[in-house]
């Protein structure tokens, strides 16, 4: 290989005599710079000038693989890709008529679609009365209203009951959640519970919720359940504001005690 | 197995007669425990090196880890949600709508002997507007949190299944003050070449060892706060804390399921998103 770039160098140096006295600053007797070739090389070099040099090009680096058989290469950043079928090209869209999206990228012929922009606007229907004005316009809470979202997960008496809590036990947001009774999922999953009055309870439970409905709390005071209604969620306040409550409330609990111990002994 | 499964259930559904009906009920209890098969978790045992680097005895790493038809696209969509997620995407151009001035036509239509002209702020002029530049440009995308917790231990899996992966005693008290020499010698006694790039994971770092190893340049040091996808696909050599592997065990492991933990950890990113918000703010 190394014969045969030599000598087809030296070839082209013989053809061209006068580029190489052009460019070169050498003064002396080109003739015997060249190699001296010997008989036998010579031949060997014949044989081969002939014949076509065929250029093999070998990617030196190991392919890609789409998936790992064996769990024997590891994962690096440079041999990872999406599942095989998982991306799709884009469409090449005005670059000829073998793409398939040539001449009008896919718009069809004139008129407003084949024009830049959307196009009609969405629910237009040509000019006849479409389907959002042909229809009446929903009010209040059904169209949406955030007034009319639940604040609570309600639970009525009768479901308590059916659930048959045993006497002196806790009923609450967890044990109805335990029993099954509940089973608040996405917005609910936040909010507290409210017992409501719906059916009889005959056994003698403390229930804990917060808030009871009127009935409820009859019912409730007539079977002699005791109640305790649970603590609202606090507003979240700044630190520094709620430092400032802070202070205030211890000022005027001194205050009242002040008071209330001036008050005693002057009564 | 799934395509079979799915013929016979389609067939028993058609035809409804005492026999296909009992295939189906088989089918019901087979279907979990394939989906439990799909992914992986095998345990290897690695050596644990003391701070001299002499073999002080063994522990294991169970990790979970994709199938093996999946797991390099899982990885992929891992580290591709990580990069996107970091882009700001705040580059912008101006158009020629936006460049100031070009109200005025720059001389009349007719009668001057040059070429019609409306504007001076088009693109074809210079400090005229740019064509199709970018424009502010939301990159992020959304990966399911089990998915991404499944990316990293498949990472970690296969790192340590290739043995890259070396266990280290603790050793946040043996550098008395900082010195990057010394923490070279260490990586030079744990089989580690300082020219590769090496991820240390541990659960606490203290400030001697931090100031040793901060110089470093190929070198990253990881808690659980920081561990990433991208640094464990970039390091030539992970090196674990003991502390750190049981970490590891717990969070990314085979037998890591159940619901609490779940919810926990949902609230727990839930405050830290609310401290990033706040900050940014």
């Amino acid at each position: 290989m190394a014969s045969l770039i030599s000598l087809s160098t030296i070839t082209t140096s013989s053809t061209s005599p006068s580029c190489n006295q052009l460019c070169n600053f050498f003064k002396g007797n080109v003739q015997n710079l060249k190699i001296k070739r010997s008989v036998f090389q010579n031949e060997l070099c014949n044989v081969k000038v002939n014949e076509r040099i065929r250029l093999v090009v070998r990617s030196r680096a190991s392919p890609i693989p789409t998936s790992f058989e064996s769990s024997k290469v590891r994962l690096r950043l440079d041999n990872l890709g999406p599942q095989p079928g998982a991306t799709k090209k884009a469409k090449r869209k005005g670059r000829g008529h073998a793409a398939g999206q040539g001449g009008s990228c896919g718009f069809g012929m004139r008129g407003q679609k084949s024009r830049s922009g959307p196009g009609v606007r969405p629910g237009f229907e040509g000019g006849q009365m479409p389907l959002y004005r042909r229809l009446p316009k929903l009010r209040g809470i059904a169209g949406g209203m955030k007034a009319g979202l639940p604040k609570y997960v309600p639970v009525n008496l009768k479901d308590i009951e059916a659930a048959g809590f045993k006497e002196g036990e806790e009923v609450s947001l967890e044990s109805l959640k335990k029993k099954g009774i509940i089973n608040p999922s996405g917005r609910e999953r936040r909010l507290p519970l409210k017992i409501l009055g719906d059916g009889e309870l005959s056994v003698k439970v403390n229930l804990k919720a917060r808030a009871f409905s009127t009935s409820a709390k009859e019912k409730l005071a007539a079977a002699g359940c005791s109640l305790t209604v649970l603590p609202g969620r606090k507003k979240w306040v700044k630190p520094s504001v709620a430092k400032n409550i802070a202070r205030a409330d211890e000022y005027f609990a001194k205050k009242r005690a002040a008071a209330e111990s001036s008050e005693a002994p002057s009564a | 197995m799934a395509s079979t499964s799915s013929i016979s259930f389609f067939s028993s559904s058609l035809f409804s007669t005492t026999k296909n009906n009992h295939s189906s009920y088989n089918l019901k209890l087979s279907k979990p425990k394939l989906r439990n098969n799909l992914i992986r978790s095998e345990a290897s045992t690695l050596p644990i090196l003391s701070f001299d680097g002499t073999q002080v005895g063994t522990t294991t790493l169970n990790l979970k880890s994709a199938p093996l038809e999946t797991s390099r696209a899982v990885v992929h969509r891992g580290l591709i949600t990580d990069l996107r997620n970091k882009r700001r995407g705040t580059a912008s151009t101006l158009t020629r709508g936006e460049v100031r001035g070009g109200g005025r036509k720059p001389y009349p239509q007719k009668k001057t002997g040059r070429a019609r002209r409306g504007s001076q702020t088009t693109p074809l002029r210079p400090g005229g507007g740019t064509v199709f530049g970018p424009k502010p440009k939301d990159w992020s995308v959304k990966i399911n949190k089990k998915e991404k917790r499944l990316a990293i231990s498949t990472a970690l899996a296969s790192a340590v299944e290739n043995e890259n992966a070396v266990v280290v005693e603790e050793f946040e008290g043996e550098f008395e003050t900082p010195k990057t020499k010394e923490f070279i010698a260490l990586m030079r006694r744990l089989g580690l070449d300082p020219k590769e790039k090496a991820l240390f994971f541990m659960t606490e770092v203290s400030e001697n060892v931090e100031r040793s190893s901060r110089n470093i340049g190929t070198l990253k040091m990881l808690t659980p706060r920081t561990l990433n996808l991208f640094d464990i696909l970039d390091s030539e050599k992970l090196v674990f804390t003991r502390s750190a592997v049981e970490f590891l065990n717990e969070r990314y492991g085979g037998e890591y399921e159940s619901e609490g933990e779940d919810e926990e950890e949902e609230l727990e990113d839930g405050t830290e998103e609310e401290d990033s918000t706040s900050s940014a703010e």
